[in-house]
């Protein structure tokens, strides 16, 4: 019996949804951050989608939002030139980060001592979350804005994009890029995957993948239409990317064969991410609302329960 | 279609004849006009959704959507939400005790190691209860006997086996602690 992918719809945002992120599996399950640019992110609870609660403080869009391994931290990117840094269980404010141009990414590390946020001011700052009066370690190099900073390889590396269409990976303790990755489209988005060490780069209508050591191309597959944001599944199974054509295509990773393609979403989709356990993603759109999809569709999962042939049927009518 | 669609303009425009020579010869009247243009155009206009709509059908019986316990839960309106009796609030939150003095350490120590106490004998309790009959006091004055399974680990629900209810005795059922008062049992 073939069954239909049901997305869930979590409403709540007013205006597009920019960028989206999970933390790692915690004892209370794994939650979601959504940056909006109604200047409100949300934390949800991953698996069913449900609203904890938004974060209230920033002055302008969010561009970026991160949660910490634990959920216990939140960071967030915004247009008010600011990056704050949240307290995840209680919603309260923390630490605000003034930057000299909009923060357009931030990122924790693995152990949650450091921020890294890069912005439309070219430079990469790392902030010790221990001494927030310090300054900030800078990285500079970038000749346009940077769209997206990862920490990489045990966080002793830094992976930037940025609109100079230019990938680098840069040694935190040098300060000096190691290698550098030219592009001929502006790079829309970027994954690091830690288990495998694999970068995932959607730029125009290509999703590629690289070794996030050497910087080598793996495999690189083109979509229908331009595409704004790939996600690998942790199992490396399957990769899932959404971009202009509102669509969702889910390819197979070793064939790179396009195995299913849903449409849902009202807007084009901006972002795009696996949950950690694998069993369900999330897309983020300019319509404003977050849909959470199947990754095995018809399994019995969070909010999604699996119905039986002989139900459906209407034979089998006797309860148990 | 084309030709269909030729054979709705030629139809058109004899209707359309038809009418201009109605017009002329009788009294035209609204219902003349109803039964010789409109009707036959809106029964065509019928027809074809019917045929389309039922192809859609067709395909969308093929495949079911997977069923929805219900949907996610949106924010609320006038709270920011963080709800403070959530477990992992109460379970990650600082404690809001004042800090204690060296004096008061003392004290806080020792009601520390009293409720660890009462916490450990409250476990035990649970333990020898596990298979025994019990009997359950609840709110609304209702008592009833059942043989103790399991809590959850927050003590949010006990699971018992043939507990006697007024309606009869349930195989297996699920007690929400928060509407039991007293447990007690033999030893």
């Amino acid at each position: 019996m073939a069954m239909r992918q049901t997305p869930l719809t979590c409403s709540g945002h007013t205006r597009p949804v920019v960028d989206l992120a999970f933390s790692g599996i915690t004892p209370y399950g794994y939650f979601l951050i959504s940056a909006c640019k109604d200047g409100k992110p949300m934390l949800r609870q991953g698996d069913t989608g449900d609203w904890i609660g938004t974060f209230l403080g920033h002055k302008g869009a969010v561009w970026g939002a991160t949660l910490n391994k634990e959920a216990t931290k939140a960071a967030t990117a915004a247009a008010d030139f600011t990056a704050k840094v949240w307290d995840a269980v209680t919603g309260d404010e923390v630490l605000t980060l003034a930057h000299k141009h909009i923060v357009k990414s931030v990122n924790f590390t693995e152990d949650s001592t450091c921020l890294l946020t890069g912005g439309n001011d070219k430079v990469l700052r790392i902030y010790d979350l221990g001494k927030p009066e310090a300054e900030p370690l800078e990285i500079a190099g970038h000749t346009s804005a940077i769209k997206k900073a990862l920490w990489c390889n045990n966080d002793q590396q830094i992976l930037s994009a940025a609109d100079d269409r230019t990938v680098r990976l840069w040694d935190k303790n040098t300060k000096e890029a190691v290698k550098t990755l030219a592009f001929d489209a502006s790079v829309s988005s970027m994954e690091y995957i830690p288990d495998g060490e694999i970068l995932v780069i959607t730029y125009g209508r290509t999703i590629a993948f690289y070794n996030a050591n050497s910087l080598d191309l793996i495999k690189a597959v083109d979509a229908p239409a331009s595409i704004h944001s790939a996600s690998l599944h942790p199992e490396k199974d399957f990769f899932v990317a959404g971009g202009d054509d509102f669509k969702l295509y889910k390819y197979d990773y070793t064939t790179k064969e396009e195995m299913e393609s849903y449409k849902g979403h009202f807007g084009p989709i901006h972002c795009v991410r696996f949950s950690p356990d694998g069993e369900l993603y999330a897309s983020g759109s300019e319509d404003g609302t977050l849909r959470l999809w199947q990754t095995a569709v018809g399994k019995t999962y969070g909010l999604w329960k699996c119905v039986l042939p002989e139900n459906l049927d209407g034979k089998y009518n006797t309860a148990i | 279609m084309e030709s269909s669609k030729e054979q709705h303009l030629f139809e058109t425009e004899t209707c359309l004849i038809i009418l201009n020579v109605a017009f002329d010869q009788y009294n035209a009247s609204l219902l003349n006009y109803f039964f010789f243009f409109f009707l036959p155009r809106l029964m065509t206009f019928i027809l074809e959704i019917k045929r389309s709509s039922g192809l859609r059908f067709r395909r969308v019986l093929n495949e079911t959507p997977v069923s929805v316990l219900r949907l996610p839960r949106g924010p609320e309106p006038n709270s920011r939400g963080f709800d403070p009796t959530s477990p992992r609030f109460i379970a990650l939150c600082p404690t809001t005790l004042p800090s204690s003095s060296s004096s008061s350490g003392s004290a806080d120590e020792e009601e520390q190691r009293l409720r660890a106490e009462l916490r450990e004998r409250f476990l035990r309790t649970l333990l020898l209860m596990t298979g025994k009959r019990v009997r359950f006091d609840m709110h609304e004055h209702v008592r009833v006997h059942a043989r103790f399974g399991a809590s959850d680990i927050d003590v949010l629900n006990l699971q018992v086996c043939d507990l006697e209810t007024p309606l009869g005795v349930q195989r297996e059922a699920l007690l929400r602690s928060q509407d039991v008062i007293a447990c007690s049992f033999e030893v």
